[in-house]
Parts: structure tokens; C-alpha cells; sequence
């Protein structure tokens, strides 16, 4: 059998059917990078900070992002706006694209829809420092892809598409990690001693 | 006392949990020791409870049904209580519900976030649905004031804050005002806050009502990282968090309940964590090159300095080098310091800022009672019975200190003493005070002891054992009242009344200032207190008498023997069989005579005499008056090392300039005051090449090639302890090692007290009669500022510039002087030119100047007057009279 199936090139015959068979399909492959996928509006793309729509910068610096940051590769220097007293902003802004997982729990926790993630994916560079984007690097990027990031906040049912005004902060969509504050930094937990207590009763 | 009827053992069952608690627990009081946590805003434990905020509700089922607040409930016997029952918890819910009406949703700009008690609160005890209609406040935040802000949207109306400023500060700086819904918080008459800042309101809020200025926005609590460390301001050594974040530190915040203040804090501590990062920090170490002082490496200036002071050593003797340390040093580097001096350069001269005071109470605390510093702690002064405060502004100087003298008061009304020549915090808060004439203290306190003795007050018990004592004293109590009434202005009337009050209290505590121990005979002063604490039978565990410091480690220099005439462990130089200890314990041998004292050093360097000097975290160019000579006497030495934080005037003149490092950022321990040895600990990184004081003295030994080697700072406390066993145990404090003075007392009565006794009473000259000048100055210790650590502080220079005189008001108005208006002050010595702050701080007849103010040289106006050697060779610099004028 083996023989006579090497005589008539059985094998070769059952593989060039799948070929002309494939041969009238239409394409799968894109012409990359001269023809592009269509990237749903819930895609998780690079990061990017937004702008209100006079220019000024929405995020507040409260490093919820931060906070909320499984990879830790978000950090926020807040700061007052100088001359400005009680106006809070980010003073700086660092984000390690290289470590990012691009979960996308810093737009969740954003609690002003300051952060937002584009459809950029090409994120590939030449030198490995150029992924460590900076607060001018992300306004850059939040510039530039605006209908992108709008897309995306609405698409995750963060916003009713108005990305909501500058004044009052809306809706209450905050929540702030547990922190562990140790012994005796409140003055009402557990721990009161008993010579505390009659100490504390004797001199009244 | 109603405590004994009131100390009884009753049952309370919470949660199905029995305890027997006294009479008189409240229910949070019971469910802490139970470990039951019972949310609360308004509630604290150091203060009464006022019930306001209704979010510890708890149900009480029985003696009675109903609804109780847990914090102003007391317990009654067999009580049964729940704290998470179903009608607790809606209670609860109710009460955020109306409280999320008004509150804000700004948690992202808000500096509380994260560690706020509303927000925990709503998350556990919370609905998600508020019923109610939202009425939100939209007041303007007041940050008209320095440091705190206010916000008065947060705002709960729990009222913590008024109550720690009412309670625990006594100041009532801030209140309610308006009602109603628009109930705000803040100065009285919408004024902006203008108070000490002791930041405690800010502590208590338990929302972002009250926030720092200083640390606006610059942490969150989750991001930073906390360091149990103790303040390195005063000596009260109060023990805080200092935050930090990405190596900066962020803020200081109080640990409640922990070490001497029990979680409060002064200005200084809580708001002075600024000169870390100061930028002139030294960074590295600096050399002289002919005129200048260039940066160099470690190796080449630990080679300059050995090199310089064998060279001292070789042509003068170890004799001529001196060693001049500070007391902000720590314990370790104290010890090392020494060793280095005494050891490995063999010379006696090692002397420290304890001169400028405390060494009389070192020396004589030791002699007569075997103490070193407190006999008593803070607690027993919230404990005591009575108080006498003699020459100490102490809110001002030791401002935790009197946070524990204001808690007798408000708790116990423990009646309070004054002696002192300002009108002082305290003496308005005070049962009885004497204002006397600035620099007659000693006649006020001989005058307490001749009442006591012509009154007939002495206590029966002492008299009956210690006869041969109380005759002698009564011995030189013969003369008239006439001679204390003329240099004090106050009269018999008020002396008789203050003793008799003080004498009939049972435990009576003396605290002794600087102005006692710091003038012309301060051995004797504080050895008249000594005495009258003795004859009111008040030298007893509870009572006794207590010299108050200055730096914040002034008795590690007293423990680490930081003056010629001490020996490690605080022990008198004459004391043969503890310098064969030390001698025995180092391999050297120690001479039989100790040094000479700072002033002689001072000579000695003019003279020729001292060849080089090394000089650690103290600045004396800066805090001695311009008529010692310092500046001349260090730049007649041949060779001078410095090691400091920054570059003082003493650094200028330096051949070698060591970078030190701050408390912040290495391990060590200071003794505060009350004798308890606390840890600091690293909290961020030196700048540059600096380095920890011991390491800097360990290095230059290793080049005089008499290796002081070790690994770290437990192990130099752990040598230094088998000189020095205060050392051995952290935390206690002397009263709470059990001090008895009662041996220490009979051998000082029965011998060095007798031989002293005719100096003892002996009234001291009225300073600076000469003077053709009327007006008394005084150089007062400020709250917000030490020296060169506070001033280095923007946020407390910030808050007080302090280079101002400050005058009586109705004095200034006759000289028709406005506040702010620049004087020229003029001493025998010169005159200086200085802005003027009005304020009945000051006494008429008598102009204060912030005594760590170097910047406009009113300093250098003061004549020094130089102890004698019985006296601790003090030199006497703080009051000077002055006429006064304004510039036009």
C-alpha cells in the first residue's frame, strides 16, 4: 500500500487539494501595516491621560490609578497647583509600559475619567527607556487619540458619552484601598491595658 | 480620695463576653479590653466624653432596653450590652446616612483619604442607597492661618478638635460658631487661626476637616512608610511616626498612648520635620586650603584631622586638645565621643553644652539625691498633688511637659506654683504665682524655704529623723523678709501663702527650669529646692524635685560624662573607685584632677595653652554671647575639626569640617529628660557622603591607630551599659526604676550638705548694677525655635520669623512705640537695631529676645558673668539691662 501511494504521490495530491481549496477562500491576512484590523472601542491600547475641553488637565493626582495598579507600574507625585492654593494636580506622572498588564483597572479607579486606554498596541521601540512614559508623554497620547479614549470610557460604561463637566465631580464611583495603620495611630482601637484603665479612672 | 469607693470590681457582658471591669468604666473602655471595636468620631481616649457624634450607639438589653452611647455610658453591675446587634447596626446606618448628607464626595482631593473614619465607617457599617435629600455646604476653605486648614464641608461637628484645644492644649484657640446647619469651626470672631500649632486638632479630626498646610497634598497614607522614631527638639523626647514617602518625609503624626506625651506633640515636633532636607546640608567633608574650605573625600579628611590633633597632641599633651560636644548628639555618639577624647587623645578637657546650665543640676542632683535628672516622670506629675514651677516657661521650653502639668490641672485640679520674671502660659492657668524681678530667683526660692520654716510647715516625720539638718537650715533662715522682698518684689504675704499651699499638699512635685539652674549660683538654687522639697517631706516616690533640660539628649551628655568634672554614668570625677571602673573597662589611664570647663578652654585657646579643639552638633561661635571671645579663641587654635549638619560659624573657622548625620536618617537613642532611653531610628537616606556621628569618631580613632571598632549602635550601647546602666534598659524611666533617694539623701545630709550650707544661702549680687541702663532684657526660650536644627526649618520659620523684641504693650505706648516699629537696644556692650512684637508675655520693666535668634546680635549685647567653681563655672548670659529706643 505504501508503495502504491508513493507511486501516485497520494500524499502531495491530498495536500495541493487543501491549497486550491484555500486558493478561492477570500484572505485572512492583512496587508499589515498598509491595511489594519477594526479595534473594538472596549481595547485595552496604551494608556493615555486626558484633557477637559478647555486644556486643562483633568487628573487630580489622588493615586487611585496608582493604588489600584496590580503591577505597580503607575506612580503619581501629587502636588498643589503652584499659585493656586487647594487645587490638587499631578506634579508628575510615571508610567512602565514595560510592566503595565494593560488591565485597565486605573481607568476603573479613575474617580475624574482622567485615564483612558487607546487603541494603540504598537508600542515597540528601539530603546527600552522610551517606555517609561512621563505625564507629557501620556497627555501626548491622550491628545492625540481623544475620540479613542471617549470611545473606550463609554464602551466600559464609564461615562454617558459626555464625559462629564468640569465642575462638580458627579457620580461617587470612588473607592480607596484598606490601609494597615498599625498600633496606636487612632485613638480609639483595641488594646486599652488595664493598668490604662484605672490609671486613666484614678485621676478623676 | 472618692477613687478608693470608686475602684471596685463590677461584671458587664458584651457580645456574651463577661469581664469585671472597676466602677466607673465606660462601655468603649470595657469593649476595648475585650478587644471589641466600637466605631467612634468624637470619642478619645485621653479626653472627657462628650457624646456628641451618636455613632457608638450600642444596645443595652439589660438592666434596662434601650439605646445607650457606649463612650459616656457608665458601666452599671451586671449590665449586658451588644455592639453589633441588628437595631445597633441600623442605628448606625441612619446616623452615616445623615452625616453623608452633608459631607462632601471629594475623597480624591482630599489628604484624609484613605485613613478617614467616615470613609471606613460608610464602607462597613453604610448603605448604598441614602434616603435622604442631599443639602451639601459650600463654604470657602479657610487657609488664612500658617500651617492648618479648614474646611468646614467635611466637617462632621463631632467637636474632637475644640475639645483637645479646650482639654489637653488649654488654649481654646478655636470654637463653634454660628448654628445650625452653617455650624462652623474655627478662630473665634471668623479671625484666622493665629495659635501655637501644636497640630493636635488636625490628629483628632477623624475627617479632612483640619488639614496641613505643609503637607498639602503630598502623601497618601498608603504610599508612605512609617518610622517609630523621638523628637529631637527638646528634651520631653516624645515618641512619633515620621512619614516619609520616596525618601522625603511627608509628615509627622503622633502615636496615641506612646512614650512621655502619650500622642501629643508640640509645633516643633509635629511641624519641624523640615531641616532634613534643607539644601546646606554638608554633604561632604571640607578641608582647609589656605583661606578656604574645599570639599574632599572621607580618607583625606579623617588623615587632616588625625594627623592635625596628634600633632596637638604631640606638642601640647593630650591636655591640649579640648572636645566641646552638643546635646543633640546621641547617646552612642556621646559615649564614643568620650572614649575618643579621654581614651585615645588622653585629654581631660571634654566639656559640652550641659555648661550652659544643666551641669548644676547633673552635679548636684547626683550628690544630694543620686539621680540623674527627673526623680519623677510626667505621669506622676498628672498624679501629683500640687506643683511648683520655679524659672520655666515650661509650654514654651518643654512644651509636652506641660501638656502633662495642664492634664493635673484639668482633670484633678492640681494646683500649680509659679516662681518666674515673665507672666508665663501657665501661670494663668496656675493656683498661686509670685512675679518676680528678672534674675532673683534664688531669693524667691530662699524666701519659699524661710516660710515654710518660720511658719512652722515643716513636715513632722523629717523633722523628727533628720534634726541636725533642719537646725542648720533653720540656722541661716535668720534674717528678715526684708532681704528676699527687696531683689524679688514679692512680698511675705505671697511667699507664706505659696508655701503653706505647697507644704500641705501631699505629694508635691518641684519642677526646676534653666532660670534656676542656669544663673549665677544655680548649684545652690537647685540645692535650696532640694531642701525645701526635704523639709515638706516631699523627697518621696510620687514627689521630689525635677531639674528640667534644655536640648533634647542634655542628660545623655550627663550620663556619657560630657563634662570634665563627670564620669560616664553621670558619676562625680572625685569619685576614685568609678574612674579605676572606667580605666579598667577602656585600658587608659585617667588623670586624678578632671579638665577645665568650657570658658577656661576658651582661655586656654588665646593663651596658647590648646592647640586643637574638635567640636560635635554644637554651634558656641553662635549660642555664646560675642564677650567670651569664641570666635577669637577658635581662630587662635592651630587646629580645629567640626562636625555638624550644617556650616555654622564655628564650622568656618574649622581646619577639617565632618558631614554628620540628622536623627532621621541612622539608629541611635536619646535620654529625654525623665531619664528613659528611646530608640531613633533611619527613616531616609543621609544626603551625600554624610555620615553618623559615631561612625566619624570611630573612623578618626582608627586613624589615631586606637581602633573604637563596631558593627553598630547597640553595640556601642551595649559597651557603653557596663558603665553606664541607665543605658542597659530602653523605655523606663527613672521613677520608673523605682528611684530611692533615701540613702543617697542621709549621706548628703550628713556630709557634703553641712559643709555647703554657708554658701548655700548666701544671697548673689543683683546682676549688672553698673549699668547707667534701667530696662531688664531677658533671652527667652521660644516654642517654635531651638537653634540652628529649627531655623533651618522653613515651615517654622514660616510660622515665627522670631527676631523680634517683644515688649510690654502699655511700656511701649509710653514710648510711643507701635508693634512692628524697629528699636535700637542699647547694652554697655553696644547696641543692636530690631523690629518689636508687643505682648504682656513681658513684664514691665522687663524686654524679651528669642534666645536662639542670632541673625540680628542682640546676643552680643549680653554681659557674661562666669560662675563659680562651686557654681558649675556657668557662664551667665541671659539677662542684661538695656535701654531701649525707637529708631526713627
Amino acid at each position: 500500500m505504501g508503495l502504491i501511494r508513493s507511486i501516485f504521490m497520494t500524499e502531495l495530491l491530498m495536500g495541493m487539494k487543501l491549497v486550491f481549496k484555500q486558493m478561492f477562500k477570500p484572505y485572512c491576512t492583512l496587508q499589515y501595516p498598509h491595511v489594519r484590523h477594526d479595534i473594538p472601542d472596549g481595547y485595552r491600547g496604551l494608556m493615555s491621560l486626558l484633557r477637559y475641553e478647555d486644556g486643562s488637565e483633568r487628573c487630580v493626582g489622588c493615586s487611585l490609578c496608582e493604588a489600584a495598579c496590580p503591577s505597580n507600574c503607575i506612580k503619581v507625585v501629587s502636588d498643589e497647583v503652584p499659585g493656586q492654593p487647594l487645587v490638587r494636580y499631578a506634579r508628575e506622572y510615571y508610567l512602565d509600559i514595560t510592566r503595565c498588564v494593560f488591565c485597565g483597572f486605573c481607568t476603573e479607579a479613575c474617580p475624574v475619567d482622567a485615564l483612558a486606554m487607546t487603541k494603540v498596541y504598537e508600542a515597540s521601540v528601539f530603546d527600552r527607556r522610551d517606555l517609561m512614559f512621563d505625564k507629557r508623554k501620556l497627555y501626548e497620547l491622550g491628545e492625540q487619540h481623544l475620540a479613542d479614549g471617549k470611545a473606550y470610557l463609554i464602551a466600559h460604561n464609564m461615562d454617558d458619552g459626555t464625559l462629564f463637566p468640569k465642575e462638580g465631580l458627579g457620580d461617587n464611583r470612588y473607592s480607596f484601598p484598606p490601609v494597615d495603620l498599625g498600633e496606636g495611630e487612632r485613638p480609639v482601637t483595641v488594646g486599652l491595658t488595664r493598668e490604662a484603665l484605672e490609671m486613666e479612672l484614678s485621676k478623676q | 480620695m472618692t477613687t478608693a469607693t470608686k475602684v471596685g470590681t463590677i461584671t458587664v457582658t458584651i457580645n456574651g463576653e463577661t469581664i469585671g471591669v472597676p466602677k466607673g468604666t465606660r462601655i468603649i473602655q470595657a469593649a476595648q479590653l475585650l478587644g471589641i471595636e466600637i466605631p467612634t468620631f468624637c470619642y478619645h481616649p485621653r479626653m472627657r466624653p462628650q457624646a456628641a457624634c451618636r455613632i457608638c450607639t450600642v444596645e443595652v438589653v439589660k438592666p434596662m432596653n434601650k439605646m445607650f452611647m457606649a463612650c459616656a455610658t457608665e458601666i452599671m453591675d451586671g449590665m449586658e450590652v451588644l455592639t453589633d446587634s441588628p437595631r445597633t447596626l441600623a442605628d448606625r446606618r441612619t446616623n452615616l446616612d445623615l452625616l453623608l448628607t452633608q459631607h462632601p464626595l471629594d475623597c480624591p482631593v482630599c489628604d484624609k483619604g484613605g485613613e478617614c473614619k467616615l470613609q471606613d465607617y460608610s464602607v462597613k457599617y453604610g448603605s448604598s442607597e441614602n434616603p435622604f435629600e442631599t443639602k451639601r455646604k459650600d463654604y470657602p476653605e479657610d487657609i488664612r492661618s500658617t500651617v492648618l486648614d479648614f474646611n468646614s464641608n467635611r466637617c462632621i461637628l463631632c467637636g474632637a478638635c475644640i475639645q483637645v484645644c479646650s482639654d489637653i492644649q488649654q488654649l481654646s484657640a478655636i470654637g463653634f460658631s454660628k448654628r445650625g446647619f452653617i455650624t462652623v469651626v474655627g478662630a473665634p470672631m471668623g479671625e484666622p487661626l493665629d495659635c501655637e500649632f501644636c497640630g493636635q486638632c488636625m490628629d483628632v479630626c477623624p475627617v479632612g476637616a483640619i488639614t496641613s498646610r505643609f503637607s498639602k497634598y503630598k502623601f497618601r497614607p498608603w504610599q508612605e512608610e512609617k518610622t517609630q522614631t523621638t523628637c529631637t527638639y527638646c528634651g520631653c523626647g516624645c515618641q512619633y511616626n515620621l512619614r516619609t514617602m520616596d525618601g522625603e518625609v511627608s509628615r509627622v503624626t503622633p502615636i496615641e498612648g506612646v512614650g512621655p506625651g502619650q500622642g501629643s506633640l508640640c509645633v516643633r515636633g509635629h511641624f519641624g520635620f523640615h531641616f532634613m532636607e534643607d539644601a546646606q546640608r554638608l554633604t561632604k567633608p571640607l578641608v582647609r586650603r589656605g583661606d578656604k574650605l574645599v570639599e574632599a573625600g572621607w580618607d583625606e579628611a579623617l588623615a587632616e584631622a588625625a594627623k592635625g590633633l596628634a600633632a596637638a597632641k604631640a606638642a601640647k599633651g593630650g591636655a591640649g586638645i579640648a572636645g566641646i560636644a552638643g546635646g543633640r548628639l546621641a547617646n552612642e555618639d556621646l559615649y564614643l565621643f568620650g572614649r575618643l577624647m579621654r581614651n585615645a587623645l588622653e585629654s581631660p578637657n571634654f566639656d559640652s553644652t550641659l555648661r550652659y546650665g544643666y551641669i548644676n543640676a547633673a552635679t548636684i542632683m547626683h550628690k544630694a539625691l543620686g539621680v540623674t535628672g527627673m526623680m519623677n516622670s510626667f505621669d506622676d506629675l498628672r498624679r501629683a498633688d500640687a506643683v511648683l514651677l520655679v524659672g520655666s516657661d515650661i509650654t514654651q521650653e518643654a512644651p509636652i511637659c506641660g501638656l502633662a502639668v495642664k492634664d493635673g490641672i484639668t482633670k484633678r485640679k492640681m494646683p500649680v506654683f509659679t516662681v518666674d520674671s515673665m507672666k508665663t502660659e501657665i501661670m494663668k492657668l496656675g493656683a498661686g504665682r509670685l512675679v518676680i524681678t528678672p534674675g532673683s530667683e534664688v531669693a524667691a526660692i530662699k524666701g519659699l524655704v524661710k516660710a515654710v520654716v518660720d511658719e512652722g510647715l515643716i513636715d513632722a516625720g523629717v523633722a523628727a529623723k533628720y534634726p541636725a539638718a533642719v537646725a542648720a537650715i533653720k540656722k541661716e533662715m535668720a534674717g528678715t523678709y526684708k532681704e528676699i522682698e527687696t531683689p524679688t518684689g514679692a512680698t511675705k504675704a505671697d511667699l507664706v501663702a505659696m508655701a503653706r499651699a505647697f507644704a500641705n499638699a501631699d505629694k508635691g512635685i518641684i519642677l526646676a527650669g534653666p532660670r534656676v539652674m542656669g544663673g549665677l549660683k544655680g548649684a545652690s538654687a537647685l540645692a535650696m529646692l532640694i531642701d525645701l522639697a526635704f523639709l515638706t517631706g516631699n523627697l518621696k516616690p510620687g514627689a521630689g524635685v525635677n531639674p528640667l533640660t534644655g536640648e533634647n539628649n542634655e542628660l545623655g551628655l550627663v550620663l556619657a560624662g560630657a563634662a570634665p568634672e563627670l564620669l560616664p554614668g553621670g558619676l562625680p570625677w572625685s569619685d576614685g573607685a568609678a574612674r579605676a571602673r572606667v580605666e579598667q573597662a577602656w585600658n587608659c589611664a585617667l588623670p586624678e584632677f578632671p579638665g577645665n570647663s568650657l570658658t577656661d578652654l576658651f582661655d586656654g585657646m588665646r593663651e596658647g595653652r590648646i592647640g586643637a579643639a574638635y567640636i560635635a552638633g554644637t554651634d558656641p561661635v553662635r549660642s555664646l554671647p560675642a564677650e567670651l571671645n569664641v570666635a577669637a579663641s577658635l581662630d587662635a587654635l592651630d587646629f580645629l575639626v567640626v562636625q555638624d549638619l550644617f556650616l555654622t560659624g564655628t564650622a568656618l573657622r574649622a581646619d577639617v569640617v565632618f558631614p554628620a548625620q540628622s536623627y532621621a536618617e541612622r539608629d541611635g537613642t536619646f535620654t529625654n529628660m525623665e531619664g528613659r532611653v528611646q530608640r531613633i531610628r533611619q527613616a531616609m537616606k543621609a544626603p551625600g557622603k554624610a555620615r553618623p556621628d559615631w561612625q566619624i569618631f570611630s573612623a578618626v580613632a582608627r586613624e589615631l591607630e586606637v581602633p573604637l571598632e563596631y558593627a553598630g549602635t547597640d553595640e556601642i550601647r551595649a559597651e557603653a551599659a557596663g558603665l553606664i546602666p541607665q543605658f542597659a534598659a530602653l523605655d523606663v524611666t527613672n521613677a520608673g526604676h523605682g528611684v530611692d533617694v533615701t540613702a543617697a539623701l542621709e549621706a548628703y545630709l550628713a556630709g557634703a550638705y553641712l559643709k555647703t550650707m554657708d554658701d548655700r544661702y548666701d544671697l548673689p549680687a543683683v546682676l549688672n548694677t553698673a549699668s547707667p541702663h534701667e530696662t531688664r532684657l531677658y533671652l527667652a526660650d521660644s516654642l517654635f525655635h531651638s537653634g540652628q536644627m529649627s531655623t533651618h526649618n522653613w515651615g517654622l520659620m514660616k510660622i515665627d520669623p522670631a527676631d523680634e523684641l517683644v515688649m510690654n504693650p502699655r511700656e511701649a505706648r509710653k514710648l510711643q512705640i507701635a508693634e512692628g516699629d524697629k528699636v535700637r537696644v542699647t547694652s554697655l556692650l553696644g547696641s543692636a537695631v530690631v523690629p518689636v512684637k508687643l505682648s504682656s508675655h513681658a513684664n514691665p520693666g522687663t524686654v524679651l529676645f528669642p534666645k536662639h535668634c542670632a541673625q540680628s546680635h542682640v546676643r552680643d549685647l549680653m554681659g557674661v558673668v562666669v560662675g563659680s567653681r562651686e557654681e558649675g563655672s556657668v557662664p551667665q548670659f541671659r539677662f542684661e539691662r538695656v535701654t531701649v529706643e525707637k529708631v526713627h
